[in-house]
């Protein structure tokens, strides 16, 4: 292992590699069986001596819940702004069904947090969640259940190394298109809110592009919950 | 051996196999965000069947491309477990259970907590001088951050870096150690010539 690889590797265990570097690093990893062993060793090390896992620097989480607290009354306070959600630790307890906002456009766009709703009013709405699950069985058409009434919030995986914004499109035969710009958080991700009267059971096609290139299609159908 | 990609020819250049060149490191980064081995070797195959499938349906051709899907196969898969999410639609793969089984294995597998605890202490104790105990103590067992030891123990990242990189080392050996004694054990059992010429690899 060369002084810069260990340098690298000592960087990326104590965190301090930002999420770009972070990623790159990883991709050498798996490349590199033993700078894996040795973080696993590093791991096994922590464990073996009762500590915690240290926290990915991709993974950004507030420090506390008073800042997680704070944070997302600041993006409350914020006229017709977007509401997203805390990933991380949880605020009071709550679900992360538990959506902040009244979603009543038909398809809210995804911010680079991930989770966003329109606020639209002081009340608290349930969500479901439906997943296109292209990972793992992108042939057949991913039935997808959705809810009687009310909020969903699909997400949608955006499979691109590189940084885009993806744009959505949610078609149903000839009459029905939904679409949607967003950034896809950092694990690849857009989660677009819709209303469930938006969409109607049955097959449907969703389409992700990046600067007008197609780079995922996903054949679903919806189905009832 | 199971290798379907390379018997239907629908993979290209990239075999299905391949996949396991990747698997310790996706189970190190998995290990690394989760800190559970449990959790990281569960993760780690559902990684694996995700991305066998991707071969085979032509999703990923060039060797190439494999790492980066591969870690972004790993994050996403992170991410669904993180929210909690089932997968709408599951793929059968019962061919990959075999090749699985044969995957290189990783010394936390072989480990129980108990073991584990004392090869962290054998660490611990090998190490020549207090200061450097207090260092590894510090950073390991009490989560403290480097510069604040630093500070602390009247340090530079260069000194300070080179007693973790000695523990962790040596925390490797002790577990390559463990893995060749339980692997050495049952050798003979499995004689894959991809599975196992993975194993050596990984080993190396």
């Amino acid at each position: 292992m060369s002084p810069l690889e260990n340098y690298l590797l000592q960087a990326y265990l104590d965190g301090a590699l930002d999420e770009s570097e972070e990623s790159a690093f990883e991709l050498l990893l798996l490349e590199r069986p033993d700078l894996a062993e040795l973080v696993e060793a590093d791991c096994a090390l922590r464990m073996g001596l009762g500590g915690q896992p240290k926290q990915s620097a991709g993974e950004d989480q507030p420090a506390t819940e008073a800042e997680a607290r704070e944070a997302d009354a600041e993006r409350l306070e914020k006229p017709d702004t977007v509401v997203p959600m805390s990933r991380g630790k949880r605020v009071g307890g709550g679900g992360w069904l538990s959506l902040a906002a009244a979603a009543s456009v038909a398809l809210a766009i995804g911010t680079g947090a991930g989770f966003s709703l329109r606020n639209e009013g002081p009340g608290l709405q349930s969500a479901a969640v439906a997943y296109v699950d292209q990972l793992r069985d992108a042939s057949a058409i991913v039935k997808v259940p959705l809810p009687a009434e009310g909020a969903i919030v699909l997400m949608v995986p955006v499979p691109s190394v590189d940084p885009c914004t993806a744009t959505v499109e949610i078609r149903q035969g000839d009459k029905l298109s939904l679409r949607a710009q967003a950034q896809p958080d950092q694990l690849s991700q857009v989660s677009l809110v819709m209303q469930r009267q938006s969409v109607n059971l049955g097959e449907a096609e969703v389409l992700v592009s990046c600067e007008g290139r197609l780079i995922g299609e996903y054949p679903l159908e919806f189905v009832a919950r | 051996m199971v290798d379907s990609g390379a018997e239907t020819g629908l993979a290209g250049k990239l075999e299905e196999s391949d996949v396991l060149r990747c698997l310790p490191g996706v189970r190190a980064l998995l290990l690394r965000r989760t800190g559970d081995p449990e959790l990281t070797n569960d993760l780690a195959q559902e990684v694996m069947v995700a991305v066998i499938l991707a071969i085979r349906e032509g999703r990923i051709r060039e060797p190439a491309a494999l790492t980066a899907y591969v870690l972004q196969t790993a994050k996403n898969m992170l991410s669904m477990h993180r929210r909690k999410m089932q997968p709408v639609a599951v793929g059968e793969l019962p061919e990959v259970e075999p090749m699985w089984s044969e995957r290189p294995r990783s010394p936390l597998e072989h480990c129980e907590e108990a073991q584990l605890n004392a090869m962290a202490l054998a660490v611990l104790e090998e190490l020549p001088t207090d200061r450097d105990r207090a260092i590894v103590r510090g950073y390991y067992m009490d989560g403290r951050e480097k510069p604040e030891l630093m500070t602390r123990l009247g340090l530079d990242r260069i000194q300070f870096d080179r007693v973790i990189s000695r523990a962790r080392g040596r925390m490797r050996d002790l577990l390559h150690k463990k893995l060749n004694e339980e692997t050495g054990s049952v050798r003979g059992a499995s004689s894959s010539g991809v599975c196992s010429s993975q194993s050596q690899e990984a080993r190396r």
